[in-house]
């Protein structure tokens, strides 16, 4: 068990759950990312983000 | 070099191909020869030669396919592959240090005219950390091309080097349709090392001609040069950009979303024999997800009111998902690799979409280089930058393997 990093609630990881991971935080929606999992540490999930040609 | 015009790019029995350990400066050496090699788009043979060359000296099966892709099949769980050509532009090769001074510049020369360019292995360029590679295509993309043939021999997975990508994307559509698909495609496009591209706007051309009987220009009588002039506006108007009306500029956050007109080609005048007076219009539009070539076809035909609009092939917009198995190993790459990762959609369209379009599995775009050098007369890459592109898809590679 880790917390939002945006809202501080509980989030559970699944026992499979691996780095790099995008999660969702269930109580405000907040999609996260798994740094690591031992001991957990989520971090906010980079957004998409917009860029000019190829 | 092998040639095999009935290969079809899978691995011949499935064994594992051998990987094989690439130096820091030989993959320096790979990319500053292969920018230093003009390679526009038709032109691709002495470039697509030395790549070749490279997975021949690594013990890897290669051969130049019949449009001249460089192909080199090897463990098909992920696929590298990235274009050879580059837009036409004589940017002077050099490498440089921290202050802007050449370095070794009298071995790494503009080579527009000539076929020997060499570049010393023990060479300060070849292991200096704030090494700057100029040259035609260091961004776009010869750097993202070597960086994923280095990263191919070291982890044993697949390689293309494709043609043409600049003008026709030949090369893509040979591809697609001469090879089965691999588990994942990486498409190699300047994101910058610490980015990840995840989509692009899809694309149809479209070509307007008109044409009106010769008048005196003192007649108010709109002619066929006026009638292109407003054609384009009325179509730029029907796609209206959140900017308001036929804007179209690209500063706006959600110009992804939006379809973009631009005219690239106008040929209008009095025809030679005095009798018509003609118009002709090339445009282009950058087509969003969820919108397809016939709503864009619909649209024109609609504020359509004289003249003839001929559509060409459409390429259709490409999105990924980032919760992907691929989206998940290049951000821990990127991380180990000691960035902050980030996702890119961009507003033009790539050989990516060709791939996502042909090939029922995930596909992204990956890549060292700022992308706002692309075409430009001062296009320059960090080779650090290059160092760790190399790192991060050479850990992306073991991770899917």
């Amino acid at each position: 068990m880790t917390t939002c990093t945006e809202c501080g609630a509980d989030v559970a990881l699944h026992d499979d759950a691996e780095a790099g991971e995008i999660v969702d935080c269930t109580t405000c929606g907040a999609e996260l990312e798994v740094i690591d999992v031992s001991p957990p540490v989520l971090e906010k999930a980079p957004e998409l983000e917009e860029d000019w040609g190829e | 070099m092998m040639t095999n015009a009935d290969a079809t790019g899978a691995t011949a029995d499935g064994s594992a191909v051998a990987t094989s350990e690439v130096s820091t400066a030989e993959a320096r050496e790979l990319v500053a020869d292969l920018v230093a090699t003009p390679s526009p788009s038709g032109e691709e043979a002495a470039a697509a030669e030395r790549l070749a060359a490279f997975f021949e000296s690594h013990d890897r099966e290669v051969w130049l396919d019949d449009v001249g892709n460089v192909r080199a099949p090897a463990d098909d769980a992920l696929l590298f592959t990235s274009h050879v050509d580059t837009v036409p532009g004589d940017v002077p090769t050099c490498i440089t240090d921290a202050d802007a001074n050449l370095t070794d510049a009298e071995t790494v020369v503009n080579d527009a005219g000539g076929d020997d360019v060499t570049l010393p292995t023990d060479g300060t360029a070849l292991v200096d950390d704030d090494a700057t590679l100029w040259g035609r295509g260091s961004v776009d993309a010869t750097g993202p091309l070597a960086a994923m043939a280095v990263a191919a021999v070291e982890t044993g997975v697949s390689f293309v080097g494709v043609v043409s990508e600049e003008t026709t994307s030949a090369g893509a559509h040979h591809l697609v349709a001469d090879r089965d698909a691999p588990d994942v495609v990486v498409n190699g496009e300047p994101s910058g090392w610490s980015a990840l591209t995840l989509g692009y706007r899809g694309f149809v051309a479209a070509t307007y001609e008109v044409a009106t009987e010769a008048a005196h220009s003192s007649l108010p009588d709109l002619n066929a040069v006026e009638h292109a002039t407003a054609w384009v506006e009325d179509v730029k108007d029907a796609f209206e950009s959140p900017l308001g009306p036929g804007a179209n500029a690209c500063d706006d956050p959600s110009v992804f979303d939006t379809v973009t007109v631009k005219p690239v080609m106008v040929d209008a005048g009095t025809e030679p024999g005095g009798n018509a007076v003609t118009a002709e219009v090339d445009c282009q539009f950058r087509i969003p997800p969820g919108t397809d070539a016939d709503d864009i076809e619909a649209t024109v035909d609609a504020v359509t009111q004289r003249g003839v609009v001929e559509f060409g092939d459409a390429i259709p917009a490409h999105i990924a998902s980032p919760r992907t198995e691929l989206g998940r190993a290049f951000r821990t790459a990127i991380r180990a690799a000691g960035g902050s990762p980030s996702l890119l959609r961009k507003t033009g369209t790539a050989d990516a979409n060709l791939y996502d379009a042909a090939w029922d599995c995930p596909v992204a775009t990956y890549g060292p280089g700022d992308s706002t050098l692309d075409h430009s007369p001062d296009e320059h890459l960090a080779l650090a930058d290059y160092d760790r592109a190399v790192a991060v898809l050479e850990s992306v590679a073991s991770d899917l393997q």
